[in-house]
Order: C-alpha cells, then sequence, then structure tokens
C-alpha cells in the first residue's frame, strides 16, 4: 500500500512544516526555495543571461543541468526538498558515539560492501586501483519506485582517507558515513508548491495522518512574529530573499571557542603548503581551519531553516545522528547522476573555485556587471579551477565510458549576497557517461573527497592535508546526498557545514581556501575568515 | 596494442587512460608503481598471456608528485645499468636553471646493437623527468612555476596549445636525450633518446587545455616507430 497524500504549500508553509518534522528527528535536503533562481543561468554563461534580475536580486547557483532530485517525479520537474520522517533502516559507519566497536568500521573494502548492500547494489568491484575488464556485465537497473525507496545520508570526509592509505588519529565526534530510508518522506516542488507524502506500506498507520497534521498546524507566514528585542538576523534590504525564520533564536551565552588554525598558525600552513608546491608535491591544496562556539541552547532545526531562508544556496541539509546534527548550507554540487527515460546514465560534477569579492573595504566597491568577466580573465583563477577540472575529469573517469568525459561551460560564473557586497565564483560542467556495470555509488567513491575541496594530486594532498591540520574534518568536505537507484543520485560538496553536538553543546564549522603557487597567505586568510561567515554571523 | 601505463599515484592518470583510448583503440593495463614489479615480473612479456611470447607494445609512465629520485622502480624497465648513467657529481638540483649538461658517464649504446630497451616508452611530466634521469639528466626546481595554464608551442610546422602542470624541469639533459621542443622562456616541453625508443613530454596532453591530446599521443606513437 503506498499513500501518497498531497497539499499546496507556499516556502513559509513549507518552512513551519519542515521545522516541525525535524525538531522530531526528521532529516532535510533542500533546495534553493525560489524556483525563478533555480532556473537562471540553464542556458548562457553570458552575464546578462546569468544574472537576470541583476544587480539587485541574488544569483544562486543552482547547478542546472537540472537541479535537485528531479526524480522519480517527471524529467525537468526540477528541484525539490526532501523531509526524510521516522527512519525504517539506517546504516551508521563509524560512529564514535557507539563504543569502540566503532573502530571495526574504519573505512575499506568491507564498509564499501556494506554501503552498497543497504543500497541494494552489487559490491563495488576493487577494480578502481588497477587494471580492470572492459566487458563486465551490465547492472541490472531497478528504478526506484517511490519516494519513500530514496535514501539520504551523507559521506563524511574521514570516510575517504584510508583508500588514499592514510590512518588518521585526530579525534571525531561523527560518524564516518549515515545512509537512511524512512518510512515517509515528504517532496516539497518550490515551482508549484505542490508537497506530497510518500509513505511505506511497513510505516506506522498514522504516520500521514500525524504529518498532515504538522501542516496544518504550521502557523500561518502572518502568525509569525519576532521575538522582541532581536534585531541579529537584519539582511540588507536589496538582499532579495525570504524574511528570516523568527524561530531561530540566538541561543543565550554563546562563547567563541579557539579556531584549530589562527591568523598565525593558518598563514604558516598556507607558506608550508607553497613549500610543497614548489618543490613539486603538488599544485594546489585546499587548507581549512575548524571555529567553535560554545552554544549549548542551539536549535539545529531551526538554524537549518534558518539559514535555507536567508542564505540562499542549492544544498542546504540537516541530518540528526543521536544527540547530534550536521548543519549544511552547500553552494557546491559534487556528482549527480540520472539516466533520463531509462537511457545510459549521465554524470555531472560542478566544481567551484575563483573567488572574487566585492563590496565595502574590497578593491570592488559595490557589485557591476563587468565583475564576472574580470573573475573569469584573472589567470590565477582561471587556473586554480582549470587544475580542478582536470582532478574531477579523472575522478570520475574510473567509472565512466571511454571517451564519454567532456568539460562544458569552463569558467561559469555565479553571484552569492546583493548588489552591496559578496562573491563572485565560477564553476565549470564536467559531463560523463557512466559505465554500465557501474552504479552511482562506485563512482561517488572512487571520486571521494572531492577534488574541489582537496586538491592534486590527491594521494600527495591529502598527506599534507593531514599533517598541515590539527583538527578532524569530520563530515565538512564529504558530502551530503540523496540516493534513489543505482543511477540517481545527487551529492553536494558538504562546505558551509558545520555540526552541533547536544551533549557538549559544541558547535563547530570549518572553512577553508584553495592554495595555489600564486597564493598569499593572509588573503588566504582573508578568505577562509570570510567563508566562515555563514554560521558566525547567525551564531554571533 | 598492448599498453602498460603505469601510475604514479598521479590525479591524471584516468585522463590520460582516456586518452590512450581515444588515441590507440587499445585499453592500457592501468597499475599503481608500487604494484609495477608484480606486474613487470615477466618483462616484456604480458603476464597471464596465453602465448607467453606475447610482449608489451608501450609503456607510458605517468605525471605524478615529486621527483625522479623517489622512483627507483623504473630503472630496470629502461633496461637497468645496461643504460643507466650516474649523474654527474656538479650536476645536484639547487634550483639553478641555466647548468652545463650533465657528463655521461658511458655513452649511451650504439643503435647498431641489440636494443637495451625492448619496450618503447612514452613519459608524461614526472615520465620524461624519470626517462631524462635515467641517463644522469637533471631535475630542478623551476623559477615561475606554472600550474593549470596553456601555453603554445611551435612544433611540426604549427603553433599549438599545451596544459602546463610544472614545478620541476629538465635543467640538464641526460647521455642521449635530445630536446624536441621548448617553449618561449627556452624551457625544455619535449624531448626524446636520439637511438632508443623514449620519448616524453613535460607538458600534459590528457588535459582538457591541450586541444589536439591525441594527435600528440599518435605522434609520440609514430616517433617511437609504432604507427
Amino acid at each position: 500500500m503506498r499513500c501518497t497524500p498531497s497539499a499546496c504549500a507556499d516556502a513559509d508553509a513549507f518552512a513551519a512544516f519542515a521545522l516541525a518534522c525535524a525538531r522530531q528527528g526528521a532529516d532535510l535536503l533542500l533546495c534553493h526555495p525560489d524556483p525563478g533562481h533555480a532556473e537562471s543561468g540553464a542556458a548562457n554563461v553570458s552575464p546578462s543571461a546569468q544574472f537576470p534580475g541583476a544587480p539587485d536580486s541574488p544569483h544562486v547557483h543552482t547547478a542546472m543541468p537540472p537541479g535537485w532530485t528531479v526524480w522519480p517525479g517527471d524529467e525537468g520537474e526540477g528541484p525539490c526538498c526532501l523531509v526524510g520522517i521516522g527512519p525504517r533502516e539506517e546504516l551508521c559507519l563509524g560512529d564514535p558515539a557507539s563504543g569502540p566497536h566503532h573502530q571495526n568500521h574504519e573505512p575499506g573494502p568491507h564498509t564499501d560492501a556494506a554501503l552498497a548492500s543497504f543500497l541494494g547494489f552489487s559490491p563495488p568491484g576493487d577494480g578502481r586501483a588497477t587494471a580492470r575488464g572492459r566487458h563486465d556485465a551490465p547492472i541490472p537497473w531497478q528504478p526506484a519506485r517511490a519516494d519513500h525507496d530514496i535514501a539520504l545520508g551523507f559521506l563524511a570526509y574521514t570516510y575517504g582517507l584510508p583508500r588514499f592509505g592514510i590512518r588518521s588519529a585526530k579525534p571525531r565526534v561523527l560518524p564516518h558515513a549515515l545512509l537512511r530510508r524512512y518510512h515517509g518522506m515528504a517532496r516539497w516542488n518550490p515551482a508549484n508548491g505542490a508537497l506530497t507524502l510518500s509513505v511505506h506500506p511497513d510505516a506506522p498507520a498514522d504516520l500521514a495522518a500525524r504529518c498532515a497534521r504538522l501542516l496544518a498546524d504550521a502557523p500561518a507566514p502572518a502568525a509569525f512574529t519576532a521575538p522582541s528585542g532581536r534585531a541579529a538576523f537584519t539582511t540588507p534590504s536589496n538582499y532579495a530573499v525570504l524574511p528570516p525564520s523568527p524561530t531561530f533564536v540566538v541561543p543565550t551565552g554563546c562563547i567563541a571557542l579557539q579556531p584549530s588554525l589562527d591568523r598565525a598558525g593558518y598563514t604558516a600552513g598556507v607558506r608550508e603548503v607553497l613549500r610543497r608546491i614548489r618543490a613539486g608535491d603538488n599544485y594546489q591544496c585546499n587548507l581549512s581551519t575548524r571555529f567553535g562556539l560554545h552554544a549549548p541552547g542551539l536549535d539545529p532545526a531551526a538554524l537549518s531553516l534558518h539559514l535555507w531562508r536567508t542564505r540562499p544556496a542549492p544544498f542546504h541539509g540537516l541530518f540528526r545522528v543521536g544527540e547530534r546534527h550536521v548543519v549544511s548550507a552547500s553552494p557546491e554540487r559534487f556528482l549527480r547522476v540520472d539516466a533520463p527515460g531509462g537511457g545510459p546514465a549521465r554524470v555531472l560534477s560542478q566544481p567551484i573555485k575563483g573567488t572574487l569579492a566585492f563590496g565595502p573595504g574590497t578593491q570592488h566597491p559595490a557589485w557591476h556587471s563587468g565583475l564576472p568577466g574580470l573573475l573569469a580573465a584573472t589567470p590565477k583563477e582561471r587556473a586554480e579551477l582549470s587544475m580542478i577540472v582536470d582532478l574531477v575529469r579523472n575522478d570520475i573517469s574510473a567509472d565512466c565510458a571511454y571517451g564519454s568525459v567532456a568539460v562544458a561551460r569552463h569558467c561559469a560564473t555565479f553571484r552569492v549576497g546583493g548588489a552591496a557586497s559578496g562573491l563572485v565564483q565560477m564553476y565549470s560542467d564536467v559531463t560523463g557517461t557512466l559505465r554500465p556495470d557501474r552504479t552511482c555509488l562506485d563512482l561517488l567513491l572512487s571520486a571521494f573527497p572531492g577534488g574541489s575541496v582537496t586538491g592534486c594530486p590527491k594521494r600527495r594532498t591529502l598527506e599534507i592535508i593531514e599533517a598541515g591540520e590539527p583538527h578532524s574534518r569530520e563530515v565538512y568536505c564529504g558530502s551530503l546526498l540523496a540516493m534513489a537507484d543505482a543511477r540517481a543520485m545527487d551529492a553536494s560538496i558538504a562546505i558551509r557545514t558545520g555540526w552541533h553536538d547536544a551533549a557538549t553543546g559544541r558547535f563547530e564549522h570549518c572553512a577553508g581556501s584553495g592554495i595555489v603557487v600564486d597564493s598569499d597567505p593572509e588573503s588566504e586568510y582573508e578568505e577562509t575568515w570570510a567563508k566562515g561567515a555563514n554560521f558566525r554571523e547567525v551564531c554571533a | 596494442m598492448r599498453i602498460l601505463l603505469a601510475d604514479n599515484h598521479d590525479s591524471f592518470t584516468r585522463n590520460l587512460e582516456h586518452l590512450l583510448v581515444a588515441a590507440t583503440g587499445c585499453v592500457p593495463m592501468v597499475v599503481p608503481v608500487d604494484r609495477l614489479e608484480e606486474i613487470t615480473d615477466g618483462w616484456p612479456h604480458v603476464p597471464g598471456e596465453a602465448n607467453p611470447a606475447v610482449r608489451w607494445d608501450l609503456l607510458v609512465i605517468s605525471p605524478g608528485p615529486g621527483t625522479p629520485e623517489e622512483y627507483p622502480q623504473y630503472g630496470p624497465l629502461l633496461s637497468g645499468e645496461a643504460t643507466r648513467v650516474a649523474r654527474a657529481p656538479h650536476a645536484t638540483d639547487e634550483g639553478v636553471d641555466a647548468r652545463p649538461p650533465a657528463v655521461p658517464a658511458a655513452a649511451p649504446t650504439p643503435p647498431s646493437s641489440p636494443c637495451p630497451v625492448p619496450v618503447p616508452v612514452l613519459g608524461i611530466c614526472l615520465g620524461l623527468q624519470i626517462i631524462n634521469a635515467h641517463f644522469g639528466g637533471v631535475t630542478a626546481p623551476l623559477t615561475g612555476c606554472v600550474h593549470g595554464k596553456p601555453d603554445t608551442l611551435h612544433y611540426a610546422g604549427q603553433v599549438r596549445t599545451v596544459a602546463r602542470y610544472h614545478s620541476l624541469h629538465l635543467s640538464a639533459m641526460g647521455a642521449g636525450m635530445r630536446v624536441l621542443a621548448r617553449n618561449g622562456q627556452g624551457t625544455v616541453m619535449a624531448a626524446r633518446h636520439e637511438c632508443l625508443p623514449l620519448l616524453g613530454y613535460q607538458f600534459h596532453p590528457e588535459s582538457f587545455l591541450t586541444p589536439d591530446g591525441v594527435w600528440w599521443i599518435r605522434h609520440a606513437l609514430h616517433a617511437l616507430g609504432l604507427r
């Protein structure tokens, strides 16, 4: 039996529904709420086409061709938001909270097989590292039947280290990997407001009724009132976003903790990376620092929805792991796989590199339409992206058909923020055709962790990162993902991502910057500091 | 055509694999450098073939991190002591660009004798540096190193765009190594051995910034007597 109640909800009503669900333990993967923004930048990369509403509306990089989780709905349905309600099956690997036996879950072939088994795929072959046959039998493909078959979860950065020979002993609070399937999966399509609930036959009988009640009880937008004296979330008037969620209240008594690398430590790290680059060890290395906040009263669900409404990004997410929560507001797609019409599976990766800041205190006091072209014409920034494009080509090539890997829209630009201040960034589309004998999990594992947040050559760069960063990256630079079947996946790069532990009251988040040979240590520190703004500003 | 692609734990090896397929129609066997020894046990014969006389047609040495000295595994495949030339004592890599060529400790094998390199070798970036170092050549840090940027070469009658990932360069040529191309700054961009089937590119034909990567591979195969 499959019950699919439907309703229509605007962004406010959906946000209230999602918040109510999340406070009861639901997981979230959210696209940007405004379908108008989702469609922009679809075809051309001329500045006028990219910024249809410029200069006042923020442009959200939504990574077309098509965006977030179109399956199993009609093709071209556009990005959707998913709410996983009531975990039905769960695979949690290497959770430090689960006692000493978590060490049996050190990532390796057996955990890869566990992931595949959970997803209903045959175990990944061990052929990725060596020679491989070209005539392996195609994998029988069973398309996902319903939304409640979709698995949501994440791979932490730490999941990817052992395959590169790195045994990290840094303390962690999060598991290496989490996958869940749910009793109910709610899907909200911002383009038409349709909210559907797909319920598994084994779900509790009253699940649909309880969800309907949550939706009905969600206060109408007019009923929202900001708590008095709370002016912490002012956004510039020209920042065309939804009103900030008044349900997120900054916890009192927050204390900023010492970052893992302060300015002196970070710039020293950059200088060491530059020495390694000049010695021929690598070309680019992403170096991060970890910021911390003692925030015992933080409501991670409210923080996630608040970020969703105030910080436009295509890959928001919230996952609960015991008393811990992962909160992500990522601008970047790692990998998408789909198989339109049941045909060959397409692979899309969209690495982001290259940054130009504008606004007060920068070289460019305000937005103007020449900035994207200026960024795309800067050799250092172009090179930074080109290197990662070559790396991502390599990383998807292990599982893509020969001759299918291509690059499009190289150095396309998008804008984060409004006209007053923000960033222009670049990305490229790297595409391929998944081999018929491979699954999207094979692809994910081969390419993991993502090239744009590591560097290249990847193996030696991961060693340099492991030695140079005193903290574990945890889920940062890992991937939040939704996987429907062997040929349907969307996965983000988990940047602008933090995690809260209710047991300790700590909220931690990382930020980093790509170091190349012509990097300036102080500028890279400034960029890293700026990227930490998402969480710093809302939690300050 | 049987191609062995040795992977120096690089992040462009799969790009090179796809390019080799595009240029030759043959799928190379990709082997990480730390497993090279077991695959090349019966060198130059291909392991696991029904006919034990079947030989490799081409060894491709991938790019990779570090310096040639970190990769002693290739010595035997470049025919070990028969061709190896000790590095001249003055030729240390102190980062000085204009160095006199290393003095060979032994002359290369004349072309008339049986070829001491049984399988032709194509080296990319580090691969070229490994070949050059085998003959006593020197690899040194490149002042103003270049990563992920295109450059242009005048080669075979045309101006060609090539991708550079270039921290170290050939500061002195090994014995018998002949420069095929230099860029506008005079940096060696392609070289081959004057009588042995060894050729290398310092730039990256497998990069998407090199528009005619297939042409470069076919050109190398032709120069190595394979096409």
